[in-house]
């Protein structure tokens, strides 16, 4: 037992699985047979690529993750042929790894780049997400389909969204429908439905997994576990039934944990929640917090797999109410898949930057549901959009006695702009403020 | 003048320009109004506030300006009264400086903030622009309206737009049905019928500005042209006026053009920019006339009018769209609104779509313009407006033109801006392009 230790802690088992898991994504994604895909998840609210025989769409994260843990020079060379190209801090520094290795034409091993054969940009104007398929298709013509992220501020507009689910419904149908007419591959419907169905399942375990992080002290896990494993089933699509049994093993032991006080942090004693993404090349600030006994509980960004938890009236934590269809809608055609998929309301309302537009304490709930003390916000130049409101909130959080840090950097990807000795130092300061002692081992 | 090569002279719908400025000042002012937060859902082709009897849809922008060039102390002071309330750079500082005035409760003069009555936030959920109409019905709360900003990359798809174009007429037919209700004023469809073919000329007479801005010398620059490019626009004015006004300035910059008078008169380096540049440090313009450096504008100058394209055939001209359907058909009001303000719902015009549609658009308009070379601001949190700004450098660097880039906090927010140290930048810039300064 370590010094200070207050609670039992034990290793996570399910991390055994979830490597395993995401070794055979790595080693799928490394297929020759496959056609290659830049996307995202096109407002199927599940991976649809899966329903086709022979396809695969690969994010930019976590591939480009793996790249900066695996190999850092190559990484770094990598981002440089990216701004050489003229991308700099406002894009995501793996993101740039991932388009470096693109224009250089090998990935780290010296094998061939694969190409990417279609793209399916994610709709957003003034965000750089919108480029990652877009860049891709400028450097290579290939096909292009794009949803539209639509939204208003506001209470659920039946009417208003008839005409907004028609237009959703419209653009993801033709892309399945073209999909299969340009590459010659069907598209299994029973497979999308079964795809759409999982997710449910595993936003539920997800659910659980965020309550009994929140709810219990010591917390079960740390975000630190949860962003090690967080994109399994999402970004990192691999088969959905292991999906779904992988998020019941975490939610069976982060229960047992939490039944049994083990905790993930053995003298947690501070507990801070976050905003969006954090410092993913430094993530080792996490382990240096543990040394004041401060764990980190999430963010709505890292728990956005299990929507959003709210406090309801009589006190009691739940998931919010949302418009769905009813669990007996029929399913007849493929339309009908579609429109299950991009479920009841065509404007993305679980999101958590709706959140920073629509419900603008909506950090401080989050913060009371995980039990928070603090919270560390990150401050980026150019933010991949993920900068506004920060500040706002912070001001709504200390309003709610919450003692709350910024840090500033240039964005979550890239270290070029951090400075990370005097990160470390404001984080000494912050919990000397706050009475806390770092403990030796 | 030392090095002067053109003649030049004062414009003379300068002060016609200031009289409607004032005008448009003096009737925000008004008590007996509706006062609201919009964006440009309420200006460009279709400003349908006018056609109620008595409301105004007042825009962050110019407001804030006005305020900072009027009293700087003030617009610090009302800045501050934003930042405490956690909104730093990644908000354009004049929108900072206005919200502040709303957080004080009062304007510079001493006079109360005119509180809105409603908002119509532009819809971007990656973007400031937001939250402008949003924190102010955070503040009080009032009634919200709010479009889609419908958008994909790629051709035109006429088929995917029918719903697009649903969808969005919905939303505006809805905001005039439910003002008229809930305000108890009548919107005047046949005064929005006369907006919208008053809108179709003014844009016809700004299109030919910018078509006569290719002229060397060039007539106009760039800081001309933020003096008054927001008249009828965001500076909502009579639409006659509006069009009145505009065709003046047309034929003033036929004369110039045909006079060769210059705004300018040392020209001998254009230079194009690309979204909105140092607002709260415009003399940097000037500075560069020095050494006969004339900004001509950029896509965000001109994108309220129409973007050109060089032709198949070398011409210049506006960039073919999907044709709108004819003005003798406003039947109904949603023929008012179906149509408006663009046949293409998601916005061709707009040069931020050019970023991804278009990765050659700022190369063709440096063409265009006969411009040597380019000026880009990297802004801190860039009100997001950073995306793509050292691509684009990069694909003008392939063909020759010269680029500086320079890093600010925010368009409207000297905070970040070392001025001394641009300048400097901008000597070196100039001085490797083999230009020197001329003395008064």
């Amino acid at each position: 037992m370590s010094k200070g230790q207050i609670y039992e802690t034990r290793p996570l088992e399910f991390w055994d699985k979830a490597k395993e898991l995401r070794a055979g994504w790595q080693k799928s994604i490394e297929s020759k047979v496959k056609i290659v895909g830049q996307g995202n998840t096109g407002g199927f609210n599940c991976d649809w690529s899966a329903a086709f025989p022979a396809l695969t769409v690969i994010e930019d994260n976590p591939v480009g993750a793996m790249m900066q843990n695996k190999n850092e020079p190559y990484a770094r060379k990598a981002r440089l042929a990216s701004e050489v190209r003229g991308w700099g801090r406002e894009i995501c520094g793996y993101q740039g790894n991932c388009w470096g290795g693109q224009f250089l034409g090998y990935i780290e091993d010296g094998t061939p780049w694969p190409d990417r054969k279609l793209v399916v940009p994610m709709p957003c104007v003034c965000d750089q997400h919108a480029k990652r398929g877009q860049q891709a298709r400028d450097f290579e013509n290939m096909p292009q389909w794009m949803a539209d992220q639509l939204i208003y501020f506001g209470p659920f507009d039946e009417e208003r969204n008839k005409a907004m689910m028609e237009h959703k419904v419209y653009c993801n149908w033709r892309m399945l429908n073209d999909v299969e007419r340009i590459f010659g591959q069907q598209c299994d419907d029973e497979e999308l439905v079964n795809l759409i169905s999982g997710m449910s399942e595993i936003r539920d375990y997800g659910r659980e997994i965020t309550y009994l992080m929140g709810q219990t002290i010591p917390a079960p896990i740390s975000v630190k576990d949860l962003y090690s494993v967080y994109t399994l089933g999402s970004l990192t699509k691999i088969d959905p039934q292991d999906t779904i049994d992988f998020w019941k093993m975490v939610r069976d032991e982060v229960k047992w944990r939490a039944d049994n006080q083990i905790a993930a942090v053995g003298n947690e004693q501070f507990r801070f929640v976050e905003a969006h993404p954090p410092s993913w090349h430094y993530m080792k600030y996490y382990r240096y917090l543990e040394q004041f006994g401060a764990i980190c509980l999430g963010s709505q960004y890292s728990h956005l797999m299990s929507g959003c938890p709210e406090i309801k009236p009589d006190g009691t934590i739940g998931v919010r109410d949302t418009f769905r269809y009813p669990a007996d809608t029929p399913i007849e055609t493929r339309e009908d898949i579609v429109r299950i998929g991009i479920g009841r309301e065509a404007r993305s309302l679980n999101s958590f930057k709706m959140d920073e537009y629509i419900r603008r304490d909506a950090i401080v709930e989050f913060a009371k549901i995980m039990q928070a003390n603090g919270a560390l916000l990150a401050i980026w130049r150019h933010g991949v959009g993920c900068t506004l409101t920060r500040k706002e909130q912070a001001m709504y959080l200390k309003e709610a006695g919450l003692s709350v840090m910024h840090y500033e950097g240039s964005q979550p990807g890239d270290r070029t702009d951090l400075d990370e000795k005097r990160f470390l130092d404001q984080l000494d300061t912050w919990m000397q403020s706050l009475g806390l002692a770092k403990r030796a081992n | 003048m030392k090095g002067q090569i053109w003649e030049t002279r004062p414009l003379e719908f300068w002060a016609k320009a200031k009289e409607l400025r004032a005008q448009w000042e003096q009737s925000i002012e008004s008590q007996d109004i509706v006062v609201g937060q919009g964006n440009t859902g309420t200006a460009g082709t279709a400003d349908w506030q006018r056609a109620f009897p008595a409301m105004a849809v007042i825009e962050d922008n110019p407001r804030g300006s006005t305020i900072a060039a009027k009293d700087m102390a003030f617009a610090r002071k009302a800045r501050i009264a934003s930042e405490i309330r956690g909104w730093g750079r990644e908000i354009c500082g004049y929108h900072g400086v206005l919200w502040g005035c709303q957080f004080l409760g009062y304007q510079a003069d001493g006079s109360p903030f005119p509180l809105r009555k409603l908002v119509a936030p532009i819809p971007c959920v990656c973007d400031s622009h937001t939250k402008r109409g949003i924190q102010c019905r955070d503040f009080t709360p009032v009634p919200q309206w709010m479009n889609d900003f419908t958008m994909y990359l790629g051709d035109h798809d006429p088929e995917r737009e029918v719903e697009m174009a649903n969808h969005k007429t919905y939303n505006i037919l809805r905001v005039i049905n439910d003002i008229e209700r809930i305000f108890g004023q009548k919107f005047d469809e046949e005064y929005m019928e006369q907006m919208l073919r008053s809108a179709s000329k003014v844009k016809e007479y700004r299109k030919e500005i910018f078509l006569l801005q290719t002229s060397v010398p060039a007539p106009l620059c760039a800081k001309d042209l933020y003096s008054f490019y927001t008249l009828g626009g965001l500076v909502k004015i009579d639409p006659q006026e509006t069009e009145n006004f505009w065709k003046s300035v047309r034929d003033e910059i036929k004369w110039r053009v045909d006079n060769k008078i210059a705004a300018v008169g040392t020209e001998r380096f254009r230079f194009m920019e690309a979204h909105p540049p140092q607002y709260s440090f415009l003399k940097y313009y000037r500075y560069l006339e020095q050494y006969g450096a004339v900004c001509i504008g950029s896509q965000y100058t001109n994108f309220t009018a129409a973007q050109l394209e060089r032709k198949a055939d070398g011409r210049v001209d506006e960039r073919a769209y999907p044709p709108l359907r004819p003005a003798e058909e406003y039947l109904t009001r949603e023929d008012l609104f179906r149509n408006s303000p663009d046949s293409d719902v998601r916005l061709p015009h707009h040069f931020k779509q050019d970023e991804y549609n278009r990765p050659y658009a700022l190369n063709e308009f440096a063409d265009i313009y006969g411009c040597d070379g380019a000026f880009f601001w990297i802004w801190r949190s860039g009100v997001g407006c950073t995306l793509t700004r050292k691509e684009q450098a990069m694909r003008l660097r392939k063909e020759g033109y010269s680029v500086l880039t320079y890093e600010g906090g925010a368009p409207g927010d000297p905070t970040d801006l070392d001025e001394k140290r641009m300048l400097e930048n901008l000597d070196s810039w100039m001085a490797v392009n083999g230009l020197r300064k001329y003395e008064n």
